[in-house]
Order: structure tokens, then sequence, then C-alpha cells
């Protein structure tokens, strides 16, 4: 979701900001009007953090990830590219969420891939292989269905008839695109810290992706 | 194990309880006593703690999953209907659950039979 050109709330904002969402995420009902006036406010907020898309890849690379920096950061990367090259120029809403969930279940599939390879490495029984490889399988046809109806939009749906306040600017080039780059859309910002108010433990775990910045799993949302 | 004491001096006889698929009904089988028992009872629960270790693994790693899980199928649930209503928006139709098409007339149905 973009939010450049959205001002962050200014810093003396955010302790009040704060506040309110700790006191909302523990179920203060007397917070909401408070709550939605600043959401109204600043839009950056939700637009952020109630992305679900970016809940969804956030999971996933967690969970392919694990402790290891280098590959959470290669996935993020790659992930990025991905999108930038299934995303065409002018695309509107629909195809970008259509991205979004190819990605997701990219991500899914490579997590079911590695840990589908580790049983067989391991020497896992075959009763946990075979649910691995079931697990693995359903990923692939996710993915080749996300796939398959991304290709299905792009084929129907031409960008001249996409509604202009949906559509987006592509890059200029999708293959010179720097992962940098990607990630400067995702910009951390003071807005991001609102987030991450309320899970320190979280928090610290994803601080080093600027994509994923002040983003919690949605678990702790709902 | 299903050992079962008998007689004064306690000797222990292994017994398998079995469900009789024709009957329904809970069968006991003797499988023997003393080492030969003893060594059918060790393999059996060998057997078992193998079964309960899968059983466990594959719940933790449902566990593990869980979270994700649910939110894939929120967010891939949420787009297909999206992409549905944007492709009947645009004309197109599916049928039969097959490829999505363009509709001959452009405009779906309605226009189809309006013209």
């Amino acid at each position: 979701m973009a939010t450049e050109g959205i001002p962050p709330p200014p810093d003396e904002e955010l302790a009040k900001i704060r506040d309110v969402v700790g006191r909302a995420k523990r179920g203060d009902a007397t917070t909401l009007p408070v709550l939605r006036e600043m959401l109204d406010r600043y839009p950056a907020i939700w637009q952020r953090y109630g992305d679900l898309a970016s809940h969804v890849e956030l999971s996933w690379v967690t969970l392919a990830a694990g402790d290891d920096l280098h590959l959470r950061e290669s996935l993020v990367r790659f992930a990025a590219q991905q999108r930038a090259e299934l995303t065409r120029t002018n695309a509107g809403a629909i195809e970008r969420l259509l991205v979004e969930r190819a990605i997701a279940c990219w991500l899914q599939l490579h997590f079911f891939s590695g840990i589908e390879a580790n049983a067989v490495v391991n020497d896992a029984s075959p009763k946990v292989q075979q649910y691995r490889a079931r697990r693995h399988g359903q990923a692939q046809r996710m993915y080749e269905r996300a796939l398959a109806a991304l290709l299905t939009v792009q084929r129907l749906i031409p960008v001249d008839r996409v509604h202009p306040a949906t559509a987006i600017e592509k890059q200029s080039d999708s293959t010179s695109e720097t992962p940098s780059a990607t990630n400067a859309r995702c910009e951390p910002s003071a807005i991001h810290q609102v987030g991450g108010t309320e899970n320190e433990e979280s928090g610290d775990r994803f601080e080093s992706i600027p994509q994923y910045r002040g983003v919690e799993p949605l678990q702790t949302i709902l | 194990m299903a050992f079962e004491k008998r007689g004064r001096a306690g000797t222990r006889y292994l017994y398998l309880s079995r469900r009789d698929p024709e009957t329904g009904k809970v069968k006991k089988l003797y499988i023997g006593r003393g080492e030969r028992a003893d060594a059918a009872a060790n393999a059996l629960t060998q057997r078992r703690n193998l079964r309960e270790g899968d059983c466990r693994a594959v719940q933790a790693h449902m566990e593990l999953v869980r979270s994700a899980d649910n939110v894939t199928a929120t967010f891939d649930a949420a787009v297909v209907v999206i992409m549905e209503a944007s492709l009947l928006a645009e004309g197109c139709h599916r049928a039969n659950y097959g490829p999505w098409r363009k509709s001959r007339y452009g405009h779906g149905r309605h226009t189809a039979a309006t013209r």
C-alpha cells in the first residue's frame, strides 16, 4: 500500500497515538471516537497497518526464514522483484491484489519446499513426509491458481480500462528496479513506530526489514 | 501393554484387543507369555511411540503454520471474490466453471438479450 505523500504524524502526536492505539488493542471501547478521528487524520496508519497482503507476506517470510536474516532479506527483495515484474504499468487495484496473492503463494510454496526437503534430509518418518508432501502439493496448486487468475485478469482487463483512481505508475523499468528502490516505497517513517509499540518482541524481529517495520502479525490486530 | 495376571504365581499373559469388523465386538487375541510376550510388548510399545511421535510432529507443524494459513486463506478468498466481481463487471463470463471469457456481445447476457 502506497503511503508516500501522506504526512506522518508529528512527534508530539506520536505519544498520544501510541497511548490510544495501546488502549484500543486492549479492547477499551472508550477510545473509539479518538481512534477514528486519528485514523481519519493520518490515513497512513490504517493504510499500512490494515494491509492484509503485507501481513500474509510477512507471515510466510517469517516462517520460511526463521532466524536466518540473510534469507529473510533475500526473500523480501526477491518478492519485491517479482512484484515489479508481474505488475503491468498502470495496473489497477485488482491486478495489484492478484500480484500480492501470487507473491504470497510463492512464499508459501518456498516454505513448504524447504520443509519437504529438510524432511527428506533429516530422515523423517514416512507419515511426516507424506503430510509435508501433501502440503507442498497444495501450495503448488495454490500458486498455479494465483498465477492463472493474474494472467486471466491481465488478458481480459486491458490496462487502458483501468480506472485512473486505482491505477499506479510502475517503475520505469522493472528490471532496473533495485530492491532498495522498491523498499523505498515503504520507507520507514514515524508512522511505522505506531504499530510496533505494543508488541516489541515481534517488532524487533522485523526491524531489519524496512518493508515490514511496524507491521505486526494480523492476529494481534484482530 | 495388556498383560493379564493369572494364577497364584501371578504369571503374566499378553493379550491384544481387536474389534472384529464383522460383528463389531472387541475380541481378545492371545499373544503369549514369558520372554516372547515381553518382546512383543516392547515391539508394540516402540511402534506406538513412533506413531505418537509422528502425530506430534504433524500437529506441531500444523500449529506452526496455522496462523499463516488462516491469514492466507482469508486473503485468498477475498481476492477471488473481488477478481470475479471485476471480471463480471467487465462483461466476462465463465461457462460451467471453465475459463473466463469475454462475453460474445461484450456486456453479458442482459445486453445480449436486449439487442
